[in-house]
């Protein structure tokens, strides 16, 4: 998939080199090696491909022609993969019908952009990228681009001018928000959608068969704990085209968490199933993190829809004898003929809920007066924060290492449609890049994919320590210990574990990829112990000097 | 009050003209060997002759409100465990009775636990009972209630389609005996694909479903989702096109259980819409359930008669020319011989599997056990003080355990992987066999029974062990359980003994001859692991191995026996072609008696049923 037909000022800019990107910005040179390399060969050969990078066919490639076979296509692939390396991570929202995509999406980026309802809205994948202009375009199946101009308010318009089965996806830059400076956001219709064209659309977008690149990097898998889920997940583990190691780049979202009863209050309810569904077996290898989240409050908080004459509905219904009796249905509320607050409590209820309006309702009985008050409560109450953190948590700090290792794969792919030396000094290259020390962190990722995809069989204390480990950031967390722990003690522990995954690694009858793993597992904590005060401690080198790379 | 017993046996017309429709289908698929046809449709046609409250499953996904729902109709908010965080577990049958009581079923037994009502969290909730460690087959509740006293069993199931794939298992199972469904979907959005999949499965059998769109209080837009819920219906699955939706809140109904009388009590009973639910369940199955039972039988006689009619068209083709047969005949016996090779060698094979799995976990036993002895006897050797020596046992007690935890996790593991590739080889799908669940059971020590031995000399007295009664158990009923390797968990170390050393040569002696007595009653227990779990394995997948070559060799016979001679060939399909022919006459009067207007229906029930109690 290629780089959308953006306006140049739109186009994301380059990260810096040795920023944070520095796998990527290093995978980058040596795609730029061998470039003219594939070039070369297909000067005479027509076709007139105009290095510009990007979209050698003037229109977009994608899905069109797929250009394989020919060096000339494989000199455009590489290009496209240069352009994927430099851009922000993919991270697509995920999850059956009716889950809360849109609501979730609306949230994340702090606007009403997406249309959301009860039933089936959301039709189209639906690309959101940061920039400095504010545009939104449709692309069409015939690889075509048009303009799409957004309502007055700033949302999608209700029907489109072209009929959706002919529209391939949209694409929307936001220069608002901030998150989208790190990430791409992609909307996709609902799974299990009894509306067949729909689902067919998602597998699409999620995995483009043949173009040998994946369209997104990471997932936010909004769930419920149902098998079907669970299958899903299992099919993306076996999509080459995702990176496979789930248990690093995908986080879960419980978003109804408000739907589901009203004993309790719904984030703690949230919580305790978000734990339980963590803990399942099914999941706990295909799933960074598991959040609740109130979706609808939190888009209603994050966007700013709440006015003041909304605080005065809110006065007027706690004022109401009644009020006890129309909050207990949705209905009561909107249709009984008191009078208190009127066409003014639909509102409400779209944008709240039945149960962040009763928290609407406390937070103003407690004296909020003020809007801006108001949507800071209401956020605090929907849990967007927890999510927030998790999804940076997880994403941020690998998103090198996420992009690298899924360029990595289809890197190798392409090397095989080379004329044979140019292919396989190409794979020489890329193996290089992986067993440098400085790429362990993609080796990480790997001996997790190998965990995640089956095809190696650990003890769970080993693939436990290594979610913590490619999860974790900094020592602390990576070694699973408590904020406050001094560098003894976390040079103790990860010596202790080194040692551990080293007997793991070197016991009799373990299979290579088992061992392996654990190879790669010692490293990174005799990484750890070297540190913090490893070089004082004679132990460190005993831990460290075996270290050879565990890359596959 | 009403009609409890409308749904006494009696002859009527239609009634015996339905009854000898089924016999002769039943007849014809016992007459051509399908052996599990007639089975089903003579357990309809007795259930038919029953007069039993009716059995009504409640199905759906869960969370969807299912219990919730039960417990309004009920007037009982407490009855069944209700919390977005807990759900069903296994299925609970509510019956009407006093006092009020509760039996759960263990496993394969027939006796039933006694309990007290309230107790019922504890064995229904998955939150309580996580995974079914309990091993309960099925909960019956005596219940105080008018609607139960019309006739009516409630049955209330685990969700089907969440991550625990036994629950779906448990509530088909509930099906199968089931005379009506009540498919629960909460008004948060359309109904699903997996949904309406397991609808169809349902509706094969059953005749009457009902559909309720619960949490209506909860969704402004339930009256559009309940659109689209019909749309798709009608688009997707014809059979349910007119199938009746009824939106209700369970919460409104409660309410208005607890409101004080007057006007706002009436008005939400009326809009929690469950007594449109409660006259279905009265007059649309409890009042006709010899009537449900009937249209569940003849539609089952459908299907049955559907599926025969096919397998004489293929017959009657193959017969037609004879290469037809000896290619059918052929194909079956290669298709048997390739069964019978795998059949063959499985045995020895898996014995193969298991004994290597033995050995790695008899290794992984040893190199730990050394290990755990060398690492505490470095700690001893380089440090030796009171705080060590008491710190002595816990030490030992905690690396055993790890290292059980590990040996137990990789075993269950093997067993898992072992038990999937002896399947694959025999083209055994998971899913035709009974579910297994291979545990490690660490965690739920607790909730086994425990016996404590000594061993070891008085010297060399190291620690307690602690076993466990059964170490690999298969359960009957619908679950198989293996529990892996319960037995080891060092409970109590000899910390007199840990305390009692006064230097480091004493203290390293005491380690090694802790660890060399654990390890030796380890390894006993180990090999009585692996052979329980040979056990079962080789008993679930014999069974079905042998169902397999039982039914491909009694197809070849047949064809054997038509090939062989041209008369019996002759007569053979004389035979099908009058099944086929008689079945052809068969198949419209069963949809004819499935079409009747419900009230001639009814009129035919109550026709048939002079006041008599349910038998």
């Amino acid at each position: 998939m290629s780089s959308p037909d953006l306006p140049a000022a739109a186009r994301p800019v380059a990260a810096p080199v040795a920023g944070p990107d520095a796998l990527c910005v290093e995978l980058v040179r040596i795609i730029d090696a061998f470039i003219p390399v594939v070039d070369a060969p297909a000067a005479g050969s027509g076709g007139g491909g105009s290095p510009n990078g990007g979209s050698p066919n003037g229109g977009s490639p994608n899905g069109g022609s797929p250009n394989g076979g020919s060096p000339n296509g494989v000199a455009a692939q590489l290009r496209q993969h240069r352009i994927r390396l430099l851009e922000p991570l993919r991270v697509a929202l995920s999850g059956a019908v009716s889950a809360g995509k849109s609501t979730l999406l609306n949230a994340l980026v702090g606007r009403d952009i997406a249309p959301t309802g009860a039933a089936e809205t959301t039709q189209l994948v639906t690309w959101y990228r940061g920039g400095d202009v504010e545009y939104a375009q449709m692309r069409l199946v015939d690889g075509t681009t048009r303009q799409v101009h957004l309502t007055e308010s700033g949302q999608f318009p209700d029907s489109l001018d072209v009929p959706a089965a002919q529209i391939e996806s949209l694409h929307v830059v936001l220069p608002s928000a901030p998150l989208l400076r790190s990430m791409t956001l992609v909307d996709t219709p609902g799974l299990f959608s009894l509306r067949d064209e729909n689902s067919e659309r998602t597998r699409r977008a999620l995995s483009p068969g043949g173009s040998g690149y994946p369209d997104v990097d990471a997932l936010l898998f909004l769930l419920n704990g149902q098998q079907s889920e669970v299958q899903i997940l299992d099919a993306f583990s076996q999509d080459a085209s995702l990176v496979q190691a789930q248990a690093a780049n995908v986080v879960g979202v419980l978003s109804k968490v408000d739907q589901v009863g009203d004993e309790r209050p719904p984030l703690d309810l949230g919580r305790d199933r978000a734990a339980r569904l963590a803990a399942e077996p099914q999941l706990r290898l295909k799933i960074a993190e598991i959040v609740p989240v109130i979706g609808l409050v939190a888009q209603t908080a994050r966007s700013a829809q709440l006015r003041y004459r909304d605080i005065e509905v809110l006065r007027l219904l706690a004022g109401d004898e009644l009020v006890e009796f129309l909050l207990m249905s949705a209905d009561y509320l909107t249709e009984s003929e008191s009078q208190a607050g009127g066409a003014g409590r639909t509102r409400l209820l779209e944008l709240l809920g039945l149960q962040g309006l009763r928290e609407a309702l406390r937070l103003v009985r407690a004296g909020c007066d003020d809007v801006d008050e108001l949507n800071a409560g209401l956020l605090g109450w929907s849990g967007f924060e927890g999510l927030e953190s998790a999804i940076w948590r997880t994403f941020g700090p690998r998103a090198d290492a996420i992009k690298a290792l899924s360029a990595i794969a289809a890197l190798q792919r392409l090397s095989y449609q080379l004329p044979d030396h140019v292919g396989s000094s190409l794979r020489t290259a890329l193996e290089g890049f992986l067993v440098a020390p400085s790429a362990h962190a993609l080796r990480e990722l790997w001996a997790l994919q190998q965990i995640v995809n089956g095809g190696v069989t650990v003890p769970d204390w080993v693939s436990t320590a290594l979610i913590q480990i490619v999860n974790g950031s900094g020592g602390h967390a990576r070694l699973g210990l408590a904020p406050d722990a001094d560098d003894a003690e976390l040079y103790r522990v990860a010596v202790e574990q080194a040692q551990r995954a080293h007997r793991f690694a070197t016991r009799p009858l373990v299979s290579q990829g088992s061992a392996a793993v654990g190879e790669v597992l010692r490293t990174s904590y005799a990484n750890i112990a070297a540190q913090h005060g490893g070089a004082q401690h004679g132990a460190a080198e005993r831990a460290v000097d075996s270290t050879t790379a565990g890359a596959p | 009050v009403t009609a409890a017993p409308a749904g006494a046996p009696g002859p009527s017309v239609a009634d015996a003209e339905v009854d000898s429709l089924l016999a002769v289908v039943q007849q014809q698929a016992d007459g051509i060997g399908r052996v599990d046809l007639a089975r089903t449709i003579d357990a309809e046609r007795r259930r038919r002759t029953l007069g039993d409250p009716a059995l009504i499953v409640f199905a759906g996904e869960p969370n969807q409100g299912k219990s919730r729902l039960i417990n309004s109709l009920l007037d009982r908010p407490d009855l069944l465990p209700v919390d977005g965080d807990v759900s069903t577990g296994v299925h609970v049958v509510m019956q009407d009775g006093a006092p009020e009581a509760l039996r759960v079923f263990i496993e394969s037994s027939e006796t039933p636990v006694p309990a007290q009502p309230d107790e019922i969290a504890s064995y229904v909730s998955v939150r309580d009972n996580p995974a079914n460690v309990k091993g309960v087959r099925r909960v019956e509740l005596d219940v105080r209630s008018d609607l139960l006293a019309r006739g009516i069993r409630l049955v209330d199931t685990p969700g089907v389609g969440g991550l625990d794939a036994a629950h779906g298992r448990f509530t088909l199972a509930a099906l199968s005996e089931a005379d009506a469904l009540v498919f629960v979907a909460d008004a948060g959005g359309p109904i699903s694909q997996p949904e309406l999949e397991f609808l169809a499965k349902a509706s094969d059998r059953i005749d009457s479903i009902l559909l309720v769109l619960t949490k209506i209080d909860n969704h402004p837009g339930w009256r559009d989702v309940l659109e689209e819920n019909r749309v798709l219906l009608r688009a997707q699955a014809a059979r349910l096109a007119d199938a009746q939706f009824i939106p209700v809140s369970a919460k409104l109904a409660a309410a208005a259980q607890g409101a004080p009388q007057g006007p706002m009590r009436d008005r939400m009973r009326l809009e929690s819409r469950l007594g449109d639910l409660e006259s279905w369940l009265v007059d649309g199955v409890a009042v006709g359930r010899r009537e449900a039972r009937t249209r569940n039988a003849l539609r089952l006689g459908c299907s049955a008669a559907d599926t025969l009619l096919a397998v004489y068209d293929d017959t009657i083709a193959a017969m037609s020319s004879p290469a037809g047969l000896a290619s059918q005949l052929s194909q079956r016996q290669a298709e048997l011989d390739r069964l019978k090779r795998a059949a063959d060698g499985w045995r020895s094979r898996l014995s193969d599997d298991l004994s290597s799995v033995e050995r790695r976990a008899v290794s992984q036993l040893g190199t730990g056990a050394s290990a755990v002895t060398r690492r505490v006897e470095q700690r001893i050797a380089r440090q030796w003080n009171a705080a060590i020596r008491e710190g002595l046992a816990h030490e030992l007690e905690l690396e055993l355990t790890a290292l059980e935890l590990d040996i137990q996790q990789s075993l269950a593991g093997s067993f898992r992987d072992t038990m999937r590739a002896a399947g694959a080889r025999l083209e055994i799908s998971e899913v035709e066999l009974p579910p297994v669940q291979f545990d490690s059971v660490g965690a739920l020590a607790a909730q086994l029974e425990y016996q404590s031995t000594v061993i070891g000399d008085d010297a060399g007295r190291a620690f307690r062990t602690v076993l466990t009664t059964g170490t690999a158990l298969l359960t009957g009923g619908p679950m198989a359980i293996v529990r892996v390797l319960i037995a080891l968990t060092t409970i109590g170390l000899d910390w007199g003994g840990a305390r009692r050393t006064r230097d480091q040569t004493e203290a390293r002696s005491f380690v090694s001859s802790a660890v060399g007595a654990w390890q030796s009653e380890a390894n006993l227990l180990l090999l009585e692991t692996v052979r329980g779990g040979r056990n079962l394995i080789e008993e679930l997948l014999g069974a079905a191995v042998e169902q397999r070559i039982a039914t491909k060799t009694q197809e070849i016979d047949e064809l054997t026996r038509l090939s062989s001679s041209q008369q019996q060939q002759d007569q053979r399909r004389q035979q099908i072609e009058g099944f086929r022919t008689e079945l052809r006459e068969v198949r419209p009067k069963l949809d004819a008696l499935l079409a009747r207007p419900a009230a001639a229906a009814a009129a035919t029930s109550a026709a048939a049923a002079p006041a008599a109690p349910g038998a």
